[in-house]
């Protein structure tokens, strides 16, 4: 019995850590970067595009957005010290109509 | 012809299409010009407002009518999308709202009509495909159905690059219309579709296939204007 409750209590231990790897989707900010690359999937055109850059200019703390429509590369520059949550990028590429693939910080020159 | 496509959250686009069509018949419409206007506004990423008004001028049997044809006010759900790649994607989307009659002279419909359709987008690299129907009941008079198919193909750039602020494509419609009284029509219609980022232009030159009951076109003329404010 005493082993069955051992293994209960694991599995359950196991699940929480599963669930708490989900919101890696509304994940913490990331690191402070003075540009951020989304990789985004769906662009179609140019004019598609540009819903994608309306959404991203409303988060604040967005200065200039750059899209290579090839590669779904959308470089984002922000203002000096500002971040933006996971999240915030995620929501901002849906509301645009889109599906965020990746987020990284730009590779420094 | 409606893509699959919509205005993100809480923006919007306005497209304007004028058309100048020459029919065969010596009827009541020998010549018909026409401006429609369209503004789309996504209430959701998935959910858009579609207004639309249109105003023609006909001439024929020695006689010129012009005035507000009809409005119309829809909505568009997207019911699928599967973004396939950075260019790719396939997308769905279905339209329900009404007609509403204009001026007596130049109408369609006495009566508020009912509209239904659906819409679907594929873009894979340069090339684009669209598919539509809908329906429009009519109180009183035959209902109307639309099948239309459209294939884009990109002509310029080959590739696009961080600086590309435009593309050209190519643009090959086949459009079909048929009534519940057996009426039908079958055009092809093709143009040249420049997109930059926040506008777009079209041009384009409708020709009839065959026809039966429906005025007999000649030829139509479309030039249109998309722009996201």
């Amino acid at each position: 019995m005493k082993r069955i409750l051992i293994i209960v209590v694991l599995l359950l231990a196991q699940g929480g850590a599963l669930r708490a790897e989900e919101p890696d989707v509304v994940s913490p900010a990331q690191p402070a970067a003075s540009t951020v690359v989304l990789t985004v999937y769906g662009l179609s055109c140019p004019l598609c595009s540009n819903n994608l850059t309306g959404q991203l200019k409303r988060i604040p703390g967005v200065e200039e957005v750059e899209i290579d429509l090839n590669t779904g590369a959308v470089s984002v520059r922000l203002a000096e010290g500002q971040s933006v949550s996971r999240w915030q990028w995620l929501n901002a590429v849906e509301q645009a109509g889109f599906t965020l693939k990746d987020v990284r910080p730009a590779a420094s020159p | 012809m409606d893509a699959a496509t919509h205005p993100a959250q809480g923006q919007a686009y306005v497209r304007a299409l004028g058309y100048a069509a020459e029919y065969d018949a010596a009827g009541p419409e020998a010549r018909r010009q026409a401006l429609e206007l369209k503004l789309a506004y996504g209430v959701r990423s998935s959910t858009a407002l579609l207004l639309e008004s249109e105003w023609a001028r006909r001439e024929g049997g020695g006689e010129t009518d012009s005035g507000f044809v009809r409005a119309g006010l829809l909505l568009k759900q997207r019911v699928m999308r599967k973004d396939l790649g950075p260019l790719d994607t396939w997308r769905a989307s279905v339209l329900a709202g009404v007609d509403l009659p204009g001026e007596e002279g130049v109408r369609e419909s006495t009566h508020v009509s009912p509209r239904l359709g659906v819409a679907t987008t594929a873009i894979l690299g340069r090339h684009g495909l669209n598919g539509q129907a809908d329906w429009t009941g009519r109180i009183g008079e035959d209902d109307r159905f639309r099948l239309n198919g459209s294939y884009l193909y990109r002509l310029a750039p080959a590739t696009y690059a961080v600086d590309t602020r435009g593309a050209w494509y190519a643009v090959a419609e086949w459009l079909n219309e048929a009534t519940t009284g057996g009426d039908w029509r079958s055009d092809a219609a093709m143009g040249l579709l420049y997109e930059a980022r926040a506008w777009a232009a079209e041009i384009g030159l409708r020709l009839p296939l065959a026809q039966d009951g429906l005025p007999e076109l000649r030829q139509e003329v479309v030039i249109g204007l998309r722009w996201l404010p």
